[in-house]
């Protein structure tokens, strides 16, 4: 355990010095107060805790009827998440295709990890299942090596109102419709739209798209389907 | 409440000798003047606060606490005087079990209270900084504190020390890959299990904080878990496709090709017609 860093308690008595809580901004005290060691760990300690025994009360005991918790405060609820239904399977009959769906997460580099069997659709599990708030992600490869063409090779060719069946591990199905069909530069991608876990429930379906350099790391662009729940 | 209890209740009254002590970091998501103070009770039962009353200066903040349970509350930025008193007991008349005085809580602030043990056994207030920077996609949190009448720990994850030498009232954190892990916590530099295993569901975009609390001498070690989420990044790009499919050749001389045959066929049928 390593001890405190003197960095951090001069920081935070300053920053109590400044008064008001609206001149001090968080981020600061992030950096200061999160810089992650070498091992990738960090020794901390709540600031500024000392003990000390007081003299033995003499009151005598109260009579104050029970309280009532209000305004200013509010009790936040501790809601744990409620059970995830994952998507299984996918059907875009204007594409013919009918493909199973796995979860993937994240690759070592940082991006979408995407099954390798370019046949199979893979969902992001970190982010919202179709019955959730926001969007449920799902990718496949445009295409792989001794493959051919993937799943979602066509993705681009589909129309905003195309039909898009989800099926679920418990059986049941989400129908959606297109709402939107766009090829995207790489840089100009809206990942955080494209991966918000809240907000209004959305399918987006992604593939690779546009000039493949592969000088210039492949494939240029993103081809991104956006449908709702009918 | 007994006489006993009452004298050995106002034996342990603490005050914090630093008024800044709450000092905290931003988190996501927050009204503009809002700051999330976390309270968690992790006194053991017959220490002396069984059921008690948190308050922030005259307000009531928490009723009916009861060991082992934790609070989470939006408050206004402020600067506070928190106070714990027995069940019932209010500021106007009665002193508390333990105070902490003028605890700045900054707007966007994200902080955990703990009433519990010191290593000797005493009660005490302690603050903490919840970390709540963004995980990186597919990453986890977990922070580990010892607040436990115990001595210094090392925390095992799958059978390995992941923290060592941990002791009340410190704390020790890391980002992992999101998964389930087992958890132990045994006396430093032993095999000697002092809490433990548990599983660990170390969800993605979450901060688990894992208390140890309680008492070895009493035995009634255990755990307290409290997790902040919100804390997620989006991956770095959708990288799907090999090229494979474009015969090796940019998209661009494809495209040449495609109109060069359209137009080479549509002129076939434009002299068909013609002919004919």
């Amino acid at each position: 355990m390593r001890r405190p860093r003197p960095a951090v308690v001069v920081l935070a008595l300053s920053l109590t010095a400044l008064g008001t809580a609206g001149v001090v901004t968080g981020a600061t005290l992030v950096a200061a107060g999160s810089a992650p060691g070498v091992d990738g760990s960090v020794g901390a300690r709540p600031l500024g805790v000392a003990t000390a025994a007081a003299a033995p009360s003499t009151r005598t005991p109260s009579t104050t009827p029970a309280n009532v918790v209000g305004a200013p405060f509010r009790e936040l609820p501790q809601t744990p998440p409620g059970p995830v239904v994952p998507p299984v399977r996918v059907s875009i009959p204007s594409l013919g295709v009918r493909s199973d769906v796995v979860p993937t997460g994240v690759d070592r580099d940082g991006t979408t990890q995407i099954p390798e069997d370019v046949d199979v659709l893979g969902w992001y599990r970190y982010g919202p299942a179709p019955r959730d708030s926001g969007s449920t992600v799902i990718v496949g490869h445009r295409d792989g090596r001794g493959q051919g063409r993937g799943a979602l090779y066509a993705l681009g060719a589909l129309s905003v109102g195309d039909p898009i069946r989800v099926t679920l591990a418990d059986g049941s199905r989400v129908d959606y419709r297109v709402v939107a069909r766009e090829v995207l530069d790489k840089q100009a991608v809206p990942l955080e739209d494209i991966f918000a876990r809240s907000g209004g429930r959305v399918l987006s379906l992604i593939s690779c798209g546009g000039v493949y350099d592969r000088a210039r790391g492949g494939y240029q662009a993103n081809v991104l389907v956006t449908a709702v729940p009918v | 409440m007994t006489s006993a209890s009452r004298t050995r209740r106002a034996a342990l009254l603490v005050a914090l000798a630093v008024p800044s002590a709450l000092v905290l970091a931003a988190g996501p998501a927050q009204a503009a003047d809002a700051a999330t103070v976390s309270v968690l009770h992790a006194i053991p039962t017959g220490s002396g606060a069984d059921v008690v009353d948190v308050y922030a200066g005259d307000a009531l903040l928490i009723d009916n606490f009861t060991p082992g349970t934790l609070k989470t509350l939006e408050v206004p930025a402020g600067t506070y005087d928190l106070g714990v008193y027995a069940d019932g007991e209010t500021p106007a008349a009665d002193t508390p079990v333990l105070e902490a005085k003028g605890v700045a809580v900054p707007a966007g602030a994200n902080a955990t209270v703990t009433a519990n043990l010191t290593a000797a056994g005493a009660p005490a207030l302690n603050v903490f900084i919840n970390d709540t920077s963004k995980t990186a996609a597919g990453q986890a949190r977990v922070t580990v504190r010892h607040i436990a009448a115990a001595p210094a720990v090392d925390v095992r994850v799958n059978g390995n020390v992941a923290f060592s030498d941990l002791t009340n009232p410190n704390e020790v954190k890391t980002d992992l890959a999101a998964a389930s892990y087992q958890a132990d916590v045994v006396l430093a530099g032993t095999d000697t299990v002092a809490i433990g295993p548990a599983t660990l569901d170390l969800a993605e975009g979450t901060n688990t904080i894992v208390y140890a609390w309680g008492s070895a001498e009493a035995g009634n070690l255990a755990l307290a878990t409290q997790v902040i989420s919100g804390l997620h990044s989006t991956p770095a790009a959708v990288d799907a496709g090999d090229g494979s499919s474009q015969s090796g050749l940019p998209g661009w001389v494809l495209g040449v090709a495609v109109l060069a045959a359209v137009g080479a066929a549509g002129a076939g049928v434009r002299l068909a017609t013609t002919r004919a």
